[in-house]
């Protein structure tokens, strides 16, 4: 192979080997031309991987929304409607008429943890959720409306899944949802 | 071919400049870069743009069909408030749920349109309440939302979404509920009070036995044979006229529907003098209250919808002609009462203990402010769950201001309309006049009464417009 380099005609044996007339270092680096495309390959698939992962991770955690919404709703339904008349701290009373971040267990799918029982809000909160992550489950009854409302929390990041470059750390994805109740509100 | 010490041509030079291009296999990877990413970047945004207002506008769907249902289940109030603040209240509780449910959203906003109107199941129609019309049984809920993308309007494409989403609540079919009417047999004067009914005198207990008998009719009319009607009266005490009794057939409904209007075999006669010692003033809401809550004690009331209906003409009073041992009290019915809450007809026997008042044994005497506390704190104690599985029992009042020993009918409707528990309806007030001849009309009373027990008897669901 011959390269002509300013005023100088090189002598390359193909294999990026030292050249008849030695050039300095990295002049014979940047010379030489043998893998370039995986270079520029792996150059460019470093941001388009940050993308790509980033669109999967972002979907994630909408498509993780969407389910908690729905699990919200479902809780939020069971709770307004009397079907279930206890949060995980008891029957719900006057004394007795919020829960705060109470944990789903993990598991496939994470449908509760073991100190939850159908007659719980949370229990029905839980249900359906994916089992990549720990949802947390807050219900709150209001009487002076009345209503009932259910949040499901869960740390972005896990809901995204594949977040491997940290792009939702440290934040919060949360779902409300809020129903009138019926019947009794003590 | 090659012209040696000639400039090339400007077409050469070109040409040259073509090939060396074409065939520099350098950058290529960069060029791909160049045009690919922009595209896979721009589609990629899209696609999340796309998914987030698919997630947003589910749960605007929510939020709409939560405030269908939470404007469904204030439908009574059409009929207690009348129907301009009816509608209002209506609408205000619809924006309050649809609100809630999308505040979280982001770059989401939301309005309601409320609709009163009906329903046709048969045509899955939804009809605005017409002009003159009185009687809706569905609401009609649509959301608009504009949602705005984050992305695609910057990319060209919208930069808002509009998201319309319709639903209706409308009254189903009746489910099975029992209901106890209190009657308040106090009446508005103490000739009323010694009035037999048919007379002139007995025009207040006259309608009560209308409305009684519509709430009869209701019960039989919606077909669930289990639901179980009764009535209990109060004065004093309580006095129960028809324990609780499935209506389960037309048979059952007319030995009912008889005995309320005092032709069948046991004879109501609300109050009338020859019940004996029973006294016809003075208004123990209490112990009406007391009294249906121990009727719905039992275990075959457990899980069902247990309403009360409290007919009353005015606020609670103690007639001091009345023997202070008949005072009926909350915490000692029994001993008070004597033979308990089944009386049925017959002569009253009066009380057999102590009287008792607020609580305090032995005492001679009671005051109105007491009985209204007693009021209070009965229906407070029917209206929550008393039993893991069961609910509290709904409470609701129908006031007709007559006399109210001093206290503005205004006032005694703000009191007597805190009875309410659980979703019932307040129907109030309703003028009534003294006298017998201006006295409210039969209709009037038994229209309201229907529609209360057509409300507490009906399902709330969703219709699919």
């Amino acid at each position: 192979m011959r390269a002509k380099i300013g005023a100088s005609t090189l002598e390359f044996d193909g294999f990026c080997r030292e050249p008849r007339r030695r050039p300095a270092g990295w002049t014979l680096l940047a010379q030489c031309r043998r893998g370039v495309a995986a270079v520029e390959f792996a150059l460019a698939m470093t941001p388009m991987l940050m993308i790509v992962f980033g669109f999967i991770a972002t979907n994630l955690m909408f498509y993780t929304l969407s389910v908690m919404q729905n699990s919200s709703q479902y809780g939020t339904m069971m709770g307004a409607t009397g079907q279930a008349k206890s949060n995980a701290n008891g029957t719900i009373s006057v004394a007795n008429r919020t829960s705060t971040n109470i944990a789903c267990s993990s598991g496939s799918p994470p449908v509760a943890n073991g100190a939850l029982t159908t007659a719980m809000v949370e229990y029905y909160a839980c249900t359906g959720l994916p089992s990549w992550a720990n949802f947390s489950v807050s219900t709150v009854e209001d009487c002076s409306v009345p209503k009932f409302s259910v949040t499901i929390s869960v740390n972005a990041s896990s809901a995204a899944l594949a977040d491997i470059f940290n792009f939702f750390t440290s934040q919060t994805l949360s779902a409300s949802s809020v129903a009138v109740k019926q019947g009794t509100c003590p | 071919m090659t012209r040696l010490c000639q400039a090339p041509s400007i077409s050469e030079q070109r040409g040259r400049t073509r090939r060396s291009f074409r065939n520099d296999r350098r950058a290529g990877m960069t060029l791909f870069i160049a045009f690919a990413f922009p595209a896979m970047i721009a589609m990629g945004l899209l696609a999340v743009d796309a998914v987030r207002a698919y997630s947003q506008a589910a749960q605007i769907n929510f939020a709409t069909q939560a405030a269908a249902l939470a404007a469904g289940s204030q439908l009574g109030n059409y009929y207690s408030q009348g129907a301009t603040a009816g509608t209002s209240t209506i609408t205000a509780i619809a924006s309050t749920i649809s609100v809630a449910n999308t505040a979280s959203l982001p770059n989401v906003t939301n309005a309601t349109t409320v609709t009163l109107g009906t329903w046709d199941s048969a045509a899955s129609t939804f009809t605005g309440l017409a002009a003159g019309a009185t009687s809706p049984n569905a609401v009609q809920v649509i959301g608009n939302a504009t949602i705005t993308t984050i992305l695609a309007g910057s990319l060209g494409g919208q930069s808002t979404l509009t998201v319309t989403k319709k639903a209706v609540a409308t009254l189903g079919s009746p489910k099975t509920f029992n209901v106890i009417v209190l009657n308040d047999l106090g009446g508005p004067n103490i000739n009323q009070g010694l009035g037999v009914p048919g007379s002139a005198q007995a025009n207040w207990w006259a309608q009560q036995q209308a409305a009684d008998a519509a709430i009869l009719n209701c019960v039989a009319a919606s077909g669930n044979a289990a639901s179980q009607f009764g009535i209990t009266g109060f004065v004093e005490q309580p006095y129960v006229l028809q324990a609780l009794t499935a209506v389960s057939s037309t048979s059952v409904k007319t030995t009912i529907a008889n005995n309320i209007n005092n032709v069948g075999s046991v004879n109501f006669q609300y109050c009338r003098q020859s019940k004996s010692a029973q006294s016809c003033h003075g208004s123990n809401v209490a112990a009406g209250i007391y009294s249906a809550i121990a009727q719905f004690s039992g275990a075959a009331y457990a899980n069902t919808s247990n309403n009360i209906v409290i007919l009353t003409n005015e606020l609670p009073i103690y007639d001091p002609t009345t023997n202070p041992a008949q005072h009926i009290v909350p915490t000692n019915y029994s001993l008070a009462m004597g033979t308990g809450v089944t009386q049925v007809g017959g002569a009253w026997t009066g009380g057999s203990g102590t009287g008792i008042c607020n609580g305090t044994t032995g005492t001679t005497t009671c005051t109105d402010t007491l009985l209204k506390d007693m009021a209070e704190g009965q229906a407070n104690t029917a209206g929550t769950a008393v039993a893991s599985g069961r609910s509290g029992i709904t409470i609701s009042t129908i006031y007709y201001a007559t006399n109210n020993n001093g206290t503005s009918p205004t006032a005694a409707a703000t009191e007597i309309g805190t009875w309410t528990k659980n979703g019932g309806l307040t129907m109030q007030p309703y003028s009534y006049t003294d006298t017998v001849s201006n006295g409210v009309t039969v209709g009037g009373f038994v229209t309201q009464a229907a529609k209360v027990c057509q409300m507490i008897g009906s399902t709330l669901r969703l219709a699919s417009p």
